[in-house]
């Protein structure tokens, strides 16, 4: 039972002594604390951006021959949203939470805060695109019965076009949520302790890569299988409910 | 089918994880009791005409660095002289920091130099040599910070470049809470430039640099160290006739001169 | 004779500023209770003359006077006036997240304000219309092609149009589900209701069309009666249509 004494040795060194369990615990907390904040901005942020650029895609042609300033508004709308949706699926996330840390909220001294706002902000163009790809997945002769019977845009979006897109939304936010559970690991670029850092933080004080890395890997796995297995649900339900 | 499966065994590995939980948290054992000169034979001493392989991180300056292709620096320097007395031919491998005491212990290298402190951390897992260095983690603070010696930094935010010494130290003076990790000691300097952190601990010598790379940013290493640390070489616990041979090369080195002269040849 | 339902004026739809015409000023005028069957190649224009009449398609120019008023104006209430023209489609469009119920009642509850219970009574009579009452509680999925497009039809009429718009309402079928749905429309003719209705079912034009229409390269070339536009064809390239859909 050898290697059972030092596996017993090298899980109390890496984790009893010093309490440093509590920092997996801590790292874990901040983990979904960020990531939940970041998906909620994500999701509110998206939401109007995907509005935003849906409305130009399938309204603007209306807009534009009734004229005046709010298609104006819509067009410079869309574009400064093509281009935020550019900026940001076009750059590595860890460099926009630098540049989010050092450059523009250089005042904010919450590291915590900080990661949610620039994972919030990356997020909400990946959230738009789901939401717009979602929309856009639903036949348009749908939109045209809902024009045809009188239904404004706006009305023919909420009754007709959302209840059908929400079911190729929902999977797809679900992954979202999962994908960024993974990338909010580089927190630790910013002096966030996530809990990536946590083990870092272990392995930096006890030398040994073994236990602190598998056992994070082990932490990121499970939420990610749950999350998985609810996802598969959440998609059973919601095939059921096609008939 | 696939799926399932996995995550079956994803149960079960965190399950056996949660039963050595409870397995090693109940007797709490003393740390890994490996007998001195058990003699396992991991890891001889190297012949007289062989190689010594020394484990470094060639990026802290003015210990170990590159210059050009070849190293330079006091670690390599003294690696070098300690080679010359026993008669080995000394080889250097570049590694992570975080690497070079797992790999001196797996017995892939000899020796690890790296301007690395003796910490109960590491005499768990490696043997370490009579101290040839001595290090100092320097506190650098604003312009009419309200920090003047180490005695100040209780209650303030910290800022450290993670898992060095001066992290470590700093944790365990005024808890982690209020010690920021970042991933490089310009970093940390930033940090403490747009007011994130209210000082920086971090090693003298890359001290005196940031500090005289950010002269319009108004920073100043205080007079008094925060901490002195002895930098020693880390060897294989089980390769006593190594340590004892480089103790002994060490203890000479020190009498004819030759340390001290090369410490004052780097460091003004 | 009393003021035309629609009056049609100039309509022109180009694409690519103007390098294709798909419609290249019409002018019609459709009276209360007429019949109106479009037909012509595909490619033609005539499903594009069709969607502009309720604004499906947005025309380049011209005018559209409906109800008295021109709904291709700037400040026209298109919402209010599509109210008052249904619209059927070759693929049904059936929203398949509500029932057949749902379906019917969707937009008289919202856009009418009509309470439950009664357009669902109204939505049960045109199911009886249709010959569909039993699939009320049915999704869009359970139905047949020939069912889907009965229930499109009842839900158009659900909206008390003053016209409906038939968009090849056919042409998706399979052969034996055709008659079906073309008796509902030979039914809603006898009733009055007028209709404009592009197809390729020429029968149904010679027995239920008031009036034939032959659109070419996005010009009428031809309109008259049924009898005298199969028998007395004078557009070469309706003689030509002709010949070739008629064997």
């Amino acid at each position: 039972m050898n290697w059972f004494d030092k596996f017993c040795n090298d899980f109390t060194l890496n984790f009893i002594e010093g309490d440093r369990w509590k920092w997996i615990l801590e790292g874990l907390g901040n983990t979904i604390i960020i990531t939940i904040f970041a998906l909620i901005i994500g999701v509110l942020l998206g939401i109007i951006i995907a509005a935003v650029r849906s409305t130009y895609d399938k309204n603007g042609a209306d807009m534009k021959k009734r004229g005046g300033p709010a298609y104006v508004f819509l067009k410079i709308g869309n574009t400064l949203c093509n281009l935020y949706l550019t900026v940001v699926r076009g750059t590595p996330s860890v460099v926009q939470l630098l540049i989010m840390y050092f450059i523009i909220l250089v005042n904010v001294t919450n590291g915590v805060f900080v990661a949610i706002i620039a994972f919030g902000l990356n997020s909400a163009a990946y959230v738009a695109e789901i939401f717009r790809g979602g929309i856009m997945s639903i036949d348009e002769g749908q939109f045209e019965a809902g024009r045809s019977l009188g239904f404004n845009y706006l009305q023919t979006m909420f009754h007709i076009i959302l209840p059908q897109a929400i079911k190729v939304i929902l999977p797809s936010l679900f992954n979202e949520f999962i994908t960024l559970i993974k990338e909010t690991a580089v927190a630790g670029y910013v002096g966030v302790m996530d809990l990536t850092k946590a083990g870092d933080k272990i392995r930096g004080r006890t030398f040994s890569a073994f236990m602190p890395l598998i056992a994070v890997a082990l932490i990121y796995l499970g939420i990610v299988v749950l999350l998985t297995q609810l996802l598969k649900q959440l998609e059973k339900r919601l095939r059921k409910s096609e008939r | 089918m696939k799926k399932k499966l996995t995550a079956i065994i994803t149960l079960l590995v965190v399950a056996a994880m949660a039963i050595a939980l409870t397995a090693c948290g109940g007797s709490k054992p003393a740390p890994a009791p490996t007998p001195a000169g058990s003699g396992s034979g991991s890891a001889p001493a190297p012949a007289a005409g062989g190689k010594l392989v020394m484990a470094t991180n060639a990026e802290f300056p003015p210990y170990e660095f590159k210059e050009g292709d070849d190293f330079a620096g006091i670690d390599v320097e003294i690696a070098g002289a300690i080679a010359n007395k026993l008669g080995l031919e000394l080889e250097i491998k570049d590694v992570e920091f975080g690497s070079i005491i797992g790999g001196v212990q797996s017995g892939k290298f000899d020796m690890g130099m790296a301007g690395m402190t003796v910490t109960e951390e590491r005499l768990q897992s490696v043997s370490f040599s009579t101290s040839y260095a001595t290090g100092i983690q320097s506190i650098i603070v604003k312009e009419g910070s309200d920090i003047a010696s180490p005695d100040d930094l209780a209650g303030h935010k910290i800022g450290v470049q993670a898992d060095t010494t001066g992290d470590i130290y700093c944790c365990d003076d005024f808890g982690d809470e209020n010690v920021t990790a970042f991933k490089t000691g310009a970093d940390a300097v930033q940090a403490l430039i747009s007011g994130k952190v209210d000082c920086v601990v971090i090693d003298n010598e890359p001290a005196k640099s940031f500090v005289a790379a950010n002269k319009d940013a108004g920073l100043k290493i205080l007079d008094t160290a925060y901490a002195e640390e002895q930098y020693a070489i880390a060897i294989n616990k089980d390769n006593t006739v190594l340590l004892d041979q480089i103790n002994a090369a060490l203890e000479e080195l020190t009498a004819d001169g030759t340390i001290p002269g090369i410490i004052a040849k780097y460091i003004g | 004779m009393e003021e035309a339902l629609i009056k049609v004026r100039n309509l022109k739809k180009h694409y690519n500023g103007g390098k294709v015409k798909a419609l290249d000023g019409i002018d019609i005028d459709i009276h209360q209770g007429e019949v109106v069957v479009v037909v012509g190649p595909s490619g033609s224009g005539k499903s594009t003359f069709l969607r502009s009449l309720n604004l499906l398609e947005q025309p380049t120019e011209g005018e559209i006077i409906f109800d008295g008023e021109d709904i291709n104006a700037k400040d026209a209430d298109i919402n209010k006036h599509r109210q008052k023209m249904g619209m059927v489609f070759q693929h049904f469009n059936l929203f398949p997240h509500k029932t057949v119920l749902g379906n019917i009642t969707l937009a008289p509850i919202q856009l009418k304000k009509i309470p439950k219970p009664e357009a669902e009574a109204q939505a049960m009579k045109l199911l009886n219309m249709v010959h569909l009452e039993d699939k009320a509680t049915n999704y869009p999925s359970q139905l047949s092609g020939g069912q889907k497009q009965r229930i499109a039809i009842a839900r158009a009429l659900a909206m008390e149009p003053t016209v409906m718009l038939f968009d090849e309402p056919t042409s998706a079928l399979d052969p034996e589900m055709v008659g079906e749905v073309l008796d509902i429309m030979k039914d809603l003719a006898k009733s009055g209701m007028t209709m404009v209705v592009v197809t390729h079912e020429m029968g149904f034009a010679k027995e239920v069309g008031t009036r034939v229409i032959f659109i070419d390269h996005g010009q009428i070339k031809e309109e008259n009666t049924p009898k005298e536009f199969f028998n007395n064809p004078k557009d070469p390239r309706l003689q030509d249509f002709l010949s070739k859909v008629l064997i």
